[in-house]
């Protein structure tokens, strides 16, 4: 557009047109450098919920009560314990079981010693825990795609879990895990035997959020009898342990691009 | 009389035949017939001023409005309705545009066009390294992943450019398939391959958001999550330049919600469409969100297609990116 422009405006003499080609090449680089500047600031820029900045933005969503996990999730990492009268508040009105069990993680997280949000917590990983597969086989034992087991249909009217529990599950168990507790270790072990490799992969990562290396053979035991797939959901909690045993679990059981990205992910600071 | 003002309702969809029914009621009353009649249902219309109703006719009850008019009337263009025993002469005929054709068969279908989804580059290697399908151990991975996400983990998600290339994989790997031309709408109702289904005969419909880990191809579990119906969706009105409208709207579920809102940091915008007639029965065009891509078909046929914008200025726009069906002009 500027040089179609300029080359109309200046096309009368042979100077003007040199005049509008150097105007319009100064606009191209200044252009040019304004793309690059705004990609580096792209990449240098924080993404909302890595950005320290936006913790008390997030303190004040919870206030108001327009909040999401990820706000907690920040209070959490930022230890913003000035925000526990804020979610103990939200806890007793928050209606879906996502919400409620992520307020109760994050109180547990800051350090709130009442003792009903880690009973809260324990009985919804135990829930989840001792929820069937809920895979549906046919009588050749193949899966039978789209649909999940009577089994775990009828369980979960019976324990007036959402349609979508089965992705919720492993959720439950991830939030326990997450914080850090110690007295969190017998259930997340339980937990390595469930038939839902997504729950058992949720309980290895909070064994290794909690550094219990004890529990290093019982999760390369999960690993084991788990199908390929789950083995290797569950094996990534072992990049956490600084263990032999553990890192060639890591191998055997993780192709090697996503060892290395596992891997990688640890270096970065994630948490398992 | 007592007028109805239709209450908003999301209670139940898809909902049949909406606006066709409004439709062939109000062109009637345009041409001067007095208290028209739904030529099918057996309704009468009076306006307000209308004497009546007639002998053999009692007020319908709330719900069999709502199976009528599935939608808020404004408050400038309320109906009193009833259910008569009369024959549908006596009110001056059935529906039909000005010509005495019925209203065309209008279908808009937005979908998601993955080819239209670049991904940024510059995304750090391990939020590249979890984020694939190829097989079985990346599907587990990326499922993880999401999973983490859904919680408010962020996870490998670090810079602005990390969250963008998220955001962008996930649409790209949840994307439709391009609708066909022509189409059988009820087919492609029924194939459920859509983000929004709006159809003058068929009705409203928010579709599902397919999973982009794959994560069905390892577990067999339902590989899709079901969206979010706005209050408005099946909204019929007429506007205030003398449209008959049927707005269709919703948003991903509430677990894709909870991710947009981790990657983003801000709740998720809306989509729409909206069929507009006049007031003989000519389809008059559509109004349309910024994203996805929208397909128009009349009676089966293709007649335009609205691509989508980039997700990242969609994404922008936040949770107020809504259309009210007030702001219909």
């Amino acid at each position: 557009m500027p040089v179609g422009f300029s080359a109309r405006l200046y096309s009368s003499t042979g100077s003007t047109s040199r005049l509008a080609l150097c105007v319009t090449l100064l606009i191209g680089a200044a252009l040019l450098l304004a793309q690059q500047n705004q990609a580096q600031q792209s990449h240098s820029r924080l993404a909302y919920a890595a950005d320290p900045a936006n913790v008390p933005d997030a303190i004040a969503k919870v206030s108001s009560g327009q909040f999401g996990a990820v706000h907690l999730e920040m209070i959490a990492n930022a230890h913003a314990v000035q925000a526990i009268p804020a979610l103990e508040q939200q806890f007793n009105v928050a209606h879906d079981l996502l919400t409620t069990t992520k307020i109760a993680s994050t109180l547990v997280r800051l350090g709130d010693t009442n003792s009903s949000y880690w009973d809260f917590l324990v009985n919804q990983a135990t829930l989840a825990i001792q929820s069937p597969n809920p895979t549906l086989f046919d009588a050749d034992g193949q899966q039978v795609r789209g649909r999940t087991s009577s089994q775990f249909t009828a369980w979960a009217k019976t324990n007036k879990i959402p349609p979508d529990a089965v992705y919720l599950l492993p959720a439950l168990v991830a939030m326990l895990g997450e914080t850090g507790d110690s007295r969190a270790i017998p259930l997340l072990r339980q937990g390595l035997s469930s038939p839902n490799p997504f729950i058992q992969a949720a309980a290895a990562r909070g064994l290794a959020n909690v550094h219990d290396t004890d529990s290093i053979p019982l999760i390369i035991d999960a690993c084991r009898k788990a199908p390929d797939w789950g083995a290797a959901a569950i094996a990534r909690s072992l990049v956490y342990f600084d263990d032999p045993a553990a890192q060639s679990a890591v191998d055997t059981y993780i192709p090697a691009n996503l060892a290395k990205t596992y891997r990688a992910e640890k270096t970065m600071g994630v948490k398992p | 009389m007592q007028a109805y003002r239709q209450a908003q309702s999301d209670s139940s969809h898809p909902r049949q035949k909406p606006l066709v029914s409004l439709l062939s009621a109000k062109q009637n009353q345009a041409a001067g017939f007095g208290p028209v009649v739904h030529p099918d249902l057996g309704i009468k219309i009076y306006d307000p001023g209308d004497p009546g109703p007639d002998e053999g006719c009692s007020e319908l009850d709330v719900n069999e409005e709502t199976q009528f008019a599935a939608g808020c009337m404004d408050s400038g263009d309320a109906f009193d309705l009833y259910s008569c025993t009369c024959d549908s002469s006596s009110g001056g005929g059935g529906g039909g545009g000005e010509d005495g054709n019925p209203p065309p068969d209008v279908t808009i279908v937005a979908w998601v066009n993955g080819s239209a989804i670049t991904l940024p580059g510059g995304a750090n290697i391990v939020l590249q390294g979890v984020l694939q399908n190829a097989n079985a151990a990346e599907i587990a991975a990326c499922a993880v992943e999401v999973s983490d996400w859904v919680t408010g983990n962020r996870g490998a998600v670090i810079t602005y450019t990390d969250q963008q290339y998220a955001s962008a994989w996930l649409l790209k790997n949840s994307a439709n398939s391009p609708p066909p031309d022509p189409i059988s709408p009820s087919a492609l109702l029924a194939g459920a391959d859509y983000r929004l289904f709006n159809d003058n005969t068929l009705g409203t419909v928010v579709g599902s958001t397919a999973d982009p880990c794959k994560t069905g191809n390892v577990t067999g579990w339902g590989i899709s999550l079901a969206g979010d119906y706005s209050r408005y969706d099946g909204n019929i009105g007429i506007s205030p330049s003398g449209q008959i409208y049927q707005v269709n709207e919703g948003q991903v579920g509430l677990a894709d919600q909870a991710v947009n809102l981790t990657l983003n940091g801000r709740s998720t915008p809306w989509i729409w469409s909206v069929i507009e007639f006049d007031i003989w029965g000519d389809f008059t065009g559509n109004l349309h969100a910024m994203f996805p891509t929208y397909s128009v078909y009349v009676d089966n046929n293709l007649v335009a297609v609205y691509p989508q914008s980039a997700a990242s200025d969609f994404i922008a726009q936040g949770g107020s990116y809504q259309l009210v069906p007030s702001q219909i002009p």
